[in-house]
C-alpha cells in the first residue's frame, strides 16, 4: 500500500507546503501493522462522506491523502476544521515516517 | 348560521395576523435582548490546553484574572490575546472581536508538531511548532494580532477569502497584527520592525520572518521554506494563481505584500506612530468595504477617509494617493461610486418602504374586518 500526503494552506502557504509517502512494503513489520491500526481507526474511505463542503477558512491547513491499495485507489481531502483525533493520529504518523 | 360562521373566520384570521405581528414584535425585542454587550474595557479571556490532540478546545486552564500559568505557552497566548483586545480598544475604541465585548478563547498545543495558528471562526488555535523551521506560534504577538483580525474582518468587509478580496483580507491580518506588535512595544515607525512572524522562526534558518511589509520578497530565502520569500510590493508583480486550496485561493498570502506595502509607504511617509494616521485610516477604511472589495476600491476608500479625516489635499491624503501611486494602484478621482455602503443604504430603504406597505395592507385589511364584522352585528 502507498499513501501519499499532501499538505497546502496555514499561516504562510508558500513556505508551508509539504508532501510526503509511505510505501507500507519498506516498513518494518511493527510499523505496518500500527499503519493498518491507525487506518482502520480513521475509517478513511468513509471520511469525504462526512465532509462539510469547502469554505476557505484562513490560515488554516488542507490536507490531501492519497491512498493505493493494490487495485483500489481512493483520495480524502480534509481541512483542520473537519478533522477527527483519529485522522490526526494518521496525519502526524505519516509525517514521521517519511522523514 | 353561515354569516355568523363567516364571522367567526374572519375574526380568527385578524386574530391570527394580529398575534403575528405581536410575535414579530417580540421576537426583535428577545434579539435585541440577547445582543448584550460586555462592557467596553473589560477583557474576558480563556486559554485551553488541547494537550497535543485535535479536540477544541481542550483543557481550561486559564481564565480572566487567574495568576499565570507554569506553562509558557499559556501565558504568551494570555497576553497575546489582551495586546490585542487592548489595542482595538484602546486606538479604536473597538470592544473585541464583535465590538460586543465577545470572549476571546484560544488553545494552546494543539496536535504534535503543529506548524501552524488559526482562528476558526470562534476561537484562535496555536500548534507548538517542530522546532526545527518553527517555534512556537504562540511567540509572535503580531501572528497572534493577526489571527484575530480575521475575526474583526469577518465582523466588518467580512472580505471573501479568494484572489484580491483575500489578498486585502490578510493584508488587513498583517496591517493590524503588526500595528498591535507596534503599540504592545510603543515603537514608532522607525523602530518597528515591519515583520510578520519573526519571533516563531527556529535558529538557523536563512530567514527574518515569513513577511516584510516594508520590504515584501526579503523575508526568507531558505530550501526548507521552499526557496524564496515570493511576496511581490508592485501591482506588475501580482502573482497570478488558481484559486483553489493548492493556490492559496489566488494567492492570497502571496499579493498581500502590494496592499501591505502600500500601508508601510504611507506610515513611512508620515512617521511617529503607525496606529495614528495611517492605522486610523485602514480601520475607518476596513469598515467600508464590502466582501469583493479589490485593490483599488481600498485605495479609492482610503484616500476618501484620509479626505475626510485630516481634510482634502492634507499631508495624510497626499501620503496616501503616493504610497498606492508607487504600488500601481493609483486611487481614482472621486466618482459616484456605488459603493457598499450606499448599496446598503438602497437595501435598508427598500425592505422599509416593503414593511410599510405590508403594514398599510395589513392595516386594510384590519379595517375590512371591522367593517365587515360592523355590518354584520
Amino acid at each position: 500500500m502507498r499513501i501519499s500526503l499532501e499538505r497546502t494552506g496555514g499561516f504562510h502557504p508558500p513556505a508551508m507546503r509539504r508532501r510526503c509517502v509511505v510505501d507500507s512494503q519498506s516498513l518494518t513489520e511493527p510499523d505496518a501493522r500500527e499503519l493498518e491500526r491507525l487506518l482502520q481507526a480513521t475509517d478513511l474511505k468513509d471520511v469525504n462522506q462526512h465532509r462539510d463542503p469547502v469554505l476557505p477558512m484562513p490560515d488554516m491547513f488542507s490536507y490531501k491523502i492519497d491512498v493505493e491499495d493494490g487495485p483500489e485507489k481512493y483520495t480524502v481531502r480534509v481541512s483542520d476544521a473537519q478533522m477527527s483525533e483519529a485522522l490526526s493520529h494518521l496525519i502526524t504518523w505519516l509525517k514521521e515516517k517519511s522523514r | 348560521m353561515l354569516r355568523q360562521e363567516e364571522d367567526r373566520r374572519l375574526r380568527d384570521a385578524a386574530l391570527r395576523t394580529l398575534s403575528l405581528t405581536i410575535r414579530m414584535h417580540e421576537r426583535r425585542n428577545i434579539l435585541g435582548a440577547i445582543a448584550v454587550t460586555a462592557p467596553a474595557g473589560q477583557r474576558r479571556r480563556t486559554i485551553y490546553d488541547a494537550q497535543r490532540g485535535s479536540q477544541l478546545p481542550g483543557r481550561l486552564v486559564r481564565g480572566e484574572g487567574d495568576p499565570p500559568s507554569s506553562d509558557a505557552s499559556v501565558n504568551d497566548a494570555y497576553d497575546g490575546l489582551g495586546a490585542t483586545y487592548d489595542f482595538f480598544n484602546d486606538i479604536f475604541q473597538r470592544n473585541s472581536i464583535d465590538d460586543r465585548g465577545m470572549r476571546l478563547d484560544a488553545s494552546v498545543h494543539y496536535s504534535q508538531d503543529y506548524d501552524n495558528a488559526f482562528w476558526d471562526g470562534q476561537q484562535m488555535v496555536f500548534g507548538d511548532g517542530d522546532g526545527v523551521i518553527f517555534l512556537n506560534f504562540t511567540k509572535a504577538v503580531d501572528v497572534i494580532g493577526h489571527e484575530l483580525t480575521h475575526g474583526v474582518t469577518q465582523h466588518t468587509a467580512n472580505l471573501s477569502y479568494h484572489n484580491q478580496s483575500g489578498a486585502l483580507n490578510e493584508s488587513v491580518s498583517d496591517v493590524f497584527g503588526s500595528l498591535v506588535k507596534q503599540y504592545h512595544n510603543n515603537q514608532d515607525v522607525e523602530s518597528a520592525d515591519w515583520l510578520i512572524g519573526a519571533g516563531i522562526m527556529a535558529p538557523g534558518m536563512n530567514a527574518t520572518a515569513l513577511r516584510s511589509m516594508k520590504d515584501p520578497g526579503s523575508a526568507y530565502d531558505d530550501p526548507k521554506l521552499g526557496g524564496k520569500d515570493p511576496q511581490p510590493k508592485q501591482m506588475n508583480n501580482y502573482v497570478q494563481l488558481p484559486d483553489t486550496e493548492d493556490g492559496d485561493f489566488g494567492g492570497v498570502h502571496i499579493n498581500s505584500g502590494i496592499p501591505n506595502h502600500a500601508f508601510y509607504l504611507i506610515a513611512e511617509q508620515l512617521g511617529g506612530h503607525a496606529w495614528e494616521r495611517a492605522g486610523h485610516i485602514w480601520y475607518s477604511a476596513l469598515r467600508q468595504l464590502w466582501p469583493s472589495a479589490q485593490f483599488s476600491d481600498l485605495a479609492n476608500i482610503t484616500f476618501e477617509v484620509a479626505g475626510t479625516l485630516f481634510g482634502a489635499g492634507s499631508a495624510e491624503q497626499q501620503a496616501v494617493r503616493d504610497a498606492w501611486t508607487q504600488v500601481g494602484v493609483a486611487p481614482a478621482p472621486l466618482r459616484r461610486r456605488m459603493s457598499m455602503t450606499s448599496a446598503k443604504r438602497a437595501a435598508v430603504k427598500s425592505s422599509e418602504t416593503n414593511g410599510q406597505k405590508l403594514k398599510e395592507s395589513l392595516d386594510r385589511v384590519s379595517l375590512e374586518i371591522q367593517a365587515i364584522r360592523n355590518s354584520l352585528t
